[in-house]
């Protein structure tokens, strides 16, 4: 693929925490408008993986491309080009939601109008209109999702890196992110979320990519990378593992 | 189970020095500097037992472990936090027999340095005791016994106060409650000026402790080698009653907090909050954001504003000794206002958390940050050191000092704004995270807390030498000096200030994914 047609290219990518290597020489290529899925079991690299290609995590080694720019060698360029929504960091939750969504656009430099006109754009589409003065933590985990995704949308970026977006996401809320990505990757946008529901990355993914072990196990498109099965078979085929649940017999109430 | 409890303890304070070097490094600080004052009290209260004078050996014991088992129902809500790790509500879930848990609760808070130290200093005490074979064996109950006492006062200091900070009204309680302890250090300290402590005013002190909760276990001893055997019985019987009634109120106030395990838990709700607040008022950029962030967080987060209090009014504890009659204490009343101001900021990111991310995903401008985040303090210290420089003149300080008080003040602030810019890009240490006690304290941290607070104490007072220098000089009689001080404070400040802000923005801009990390590893 031709330099100019990657949104991510992410080369020998590693990293260790202490004897643990959670990202093993990982190399990459997003294209540019695709609509990305990283599946892999828990543990497999992938938030490590995408917080390094974010710029909130130093690699050990390798390198992270966005659209052409290096994350770790012009980090203030690169990220102007990316939203992140990250799992399991915290929020400026005792702001409200339009503060916080306006924090998120000041703090990109951009101009206070055009914060607050977008600011209001997005909350509309998010549905959060309504709950634009509570205290962010007092959101419910689906609103909280949201008003990160709005945090992550409010400068327009051309590459979106989502982690678990439809985590603890009710099926209503589900239902509006994704048409608010689907509309994003649709006019050029890029996205990439990691995910370990594969009938979800199967419906709404062009590309997916499988992460065991801290490398790239298959990746293409959803029909090249599943071969004619279901994901969810391919995934547990390349990842492994028994499905079969031995012992536990005391577990059955009719054994009684 | 007790057993399990205390093993459970061990194991969190030993992975807690696992986790991180730095927690090592402080863990042996603490050895060493509390080891040096045991060794201190131990090797005194060797000597007390060869002193002639009995009654006077008494009475320091009697002083002495009735400041400790005060010192051990105040200071962890005042100095060092409270250890959630084993927060009653943690355990909620189990079952465990109440009465099991609060056993083991209470021997858990021995677990750890400060109890290890106690345990070592009250067998120093049967030393002391051992006069007579019975009054050595009269310690040994008595020490048991204050023993036990201070370590049921610790944990329903701490269980009771988590639950009343979690209220809003509660805070405000507390915050006045602080406050009185505060001040009444100002008449105690006056006493030690006036050389107010003679050996017939600690015996005293000592005989009146004596009868009071703290020192019943402490003092049977010493009735006992008085020959005072009925006396002896009757202060051990009560110090038993205590650790009873303790022991109950511990229990109960346990047993609340298992059955409605969320009443602990802070909340952040209320009050209604329209449009954008500060938001809205200070400048549309990256730094007028992050100033009014900071803002925001001071008035809405008890971490933020219940410091804030006690930061603005603690100076006005010298008031007591500059009314009777202390021109040091009044001038350096906007000194130590600004000290607490300026060096409080040195760990702003810290209390962040791991929402500091979107600092880092943003590529916000080091400069904007570590000047946006100063805004709350510096409009504190605005108000405070200037008000605190007029007040001491006002209620009687000298006019004199006034300039060399003033430019001391202002240089100390802003020393204190440049090194807090430059370390709260380095290191950062264990704070609450949102929504926790003000009060809570991470566990195995306490060492780094301590070696980055010094370190930043020592920075602030190095930068501002010049300045306090001078400031002394004009303390003793040279007037010039207090005028040259209040040009020398803004302008070494104004330097220090703005070489702090350049060099923590570079450090920023390099270290600030090492620097999320960091705070990821201690959430």
């Amino acid at each position: 693929m031709p330099d100019d047609q990657i949104a991510l290219r992410l080369r020998g990518l590693t990293k260790r925490f202490g004897a643990m290597t959670a990202v093993d020489r990982l190399d990459l290529d997003v294209p540019r408008g695709s609509f990305f899925g990283l599946v892999g079991p828990n543990g497999a690299g992938k938030t490590t993986t995408l917080s390094m290609a974010t710029g909130l995590l130093r690699p050990d080694a390798g390198s992270a491309h966005v659209l052409g720019t290096d994350v770790w060698a012009d980090p203030v360029a690169a990220k102007a080009r990316i939203g992140v929504l990250p799992d399991g960091l915290r929020l400026f939750d005792r702001l409200t939601g339009l503060q916080l969504v306006t924090y998120a656009g000041l703090l990109r430099g951009m101009e206070r109008g055009l914060v607050a006109q977008r600011v209001r754009e997005l909350l509309a589409a998010l549905g959060l209109t309504e709950a634009q003065d509570k205290l962010v933590i007092d959101y419910s985990a689906g609103m909280t999702k949201k008003i990160t995704l709005a945090c992550a949308l409010v400068h327009a970026p051309r590459l979106l890196v989502l982690d678990e977006p439809f985590e603890a996401v009710d099926p209503v809320s589900a239902r509006t992110i994704r048409g608010i990505l689907e509309d994003f990757a649709a006019n050029g946008g890029t996205v990439v979320l990691s995910s370990h529901v594969m009938d979800l990355v199967e419906r709404i993914c062009s590309h997916v990519a499988i992460i065991a072990g801290g490398q790239v196990r298959a990746v293409g498109t959803v029909d090249e990378v599943r071969g004619g099965m279901s994901l969810d078979d391919r995934f547990l085929d390349l990842v492994g593992g028994s499905t079969d649940v031995e012992g536990l017999a005391w577990l059955r109430t009719s054994s009684d | 189970m007790v057993a399990h409890l205390l093993r459970l303890k061990l194991h969190l304070l030993r992975n807690g020095l696992r986790r991180s070097p730095a927690a090592l490094i402080g863990m042996v600080l603490g050895v060493l500097y509390g080891g040096g004052i045991v060794v201190a009290v131990v090797s005194g209260l060797i000597a007390l037992r060869f002193a002639p004078d009995a009654e006077l050996a008494r009475a320091l014991v009697v002083v002495g472990g009735s400041a400790t088992v005060a010192g051990w129902a105040l200071l962890p809500v005042v100095l060092f936090g409270i250890d959630p790790t084993l927060d009653p509500a943690r355990f909620a879930t189990f079952s465990v027999r109440e009465r099991t848990l609060a056993l083991g609760l209470a021997l858990g808070a021995l677990v750890g340095l400060p109890g290890v130290a106690t345990v070592v200093v009250v067998l120093a005490t049967v030393f002391t005791g051992s006069r007579t074979p019975v009054a050595a064996l009269v310690a040994l109950l008595g020490g048991v016994l204050g023993l036990a006492s201070c370590v049921l006062v610790s944990r329903i200091v701490a269980g009771a106060s988590s639950a009343v900070l979690a209220t809003r009204r509660g805070r405000d309680v507390a915050g006045v409650g602080g406050l009185l302890v505060l001040l009444s250090l100002g008449p105690v300290a006056g006493l030690v000026n006036d050389g107010g402590i003679t050996v017939a005013g600690l015996k005293t002190l000592g005989r009146v402790l004596a009868w009071t909760p703290l020192g019943w276990a402490w003092a049977a001893s010493g009735d006992v080698v008085a020959g005072d055997w009925g006396v002896a019985g009757i202060r051990l019987l009560l110090a038993a009653a205590l650790c009873l009634v303790l022991f109950a109120v511990w229990e109960r106030l346990l047993v609340a907090v298992l059955r409605n395990p969320h009443s602990t838990a802070a909340s952040g709700s209320g009050g209604a909050r329209r449009g954008l607040g500060l938001f809205a008022r200070l400048p549309g950029t990256p730094m007028g954001a992050i100033a009014a962030r900071a803002g925001t967080y001071w008035l809405r987060d008890p971490r933020f504003n219940f410091p804030a209090i006690m930061t603005t009014l603690l100076p006005a504890g010298l008031l007591f000794p500059g009314m009777a009659g202390s021109h040091l204490a009044l001038a350096a009343m906007p000194l130590v206002s600004a000290y607490l101001i300026g060096w409080g900021q040195h760990n702003d990111v810290g209390y962040d958390s791991t929402a500091f991310w979107l600092h880092v995903a943003s590529g916000v401008d080091g400069v904007a940050d570590r000047v946006g985040r100063l805004f709350p303090s510096a409009v504190l210290a605005l108000v405070c050191v200037p008000g605190y420089a007029v007040l001491g003149p006002l209620v009687g300080g000298s006019w004199a000092l006034l300039p060399a008080s003033l430019g001391a003040g202002i240089g100390l602030a802003l020393s204190g704004f440049a090194v807090a810019c430059v370390t709260s890009a380095v290191k950062q240490y264990a704070v609450p995270v949102p929504g926790e006690s003000p009060f809570s304290s991470r566990p195995g941290s306490v060492g780094v807390t301590f070696a980055v607070q010094t370190v930043c104490g020592g920075a602030v007072v190095v930068l501002s030498l010049p300045v306090l220098v001078l400031a002394g000089l004009a303390f003793f009689g040279w007037h010039w000096a207090g005028w040259a001080a209040l040009v020398v404070g803004p302008v070494v400040g104004v330097l220090a200030f703005v070489a702090g802000v350049r060099l923590g923005a570079s450090l920023f801009g390099r270290r600030q994914a090492d620097l999320l990390q960091d705070l990821v590893s201690m959430a």
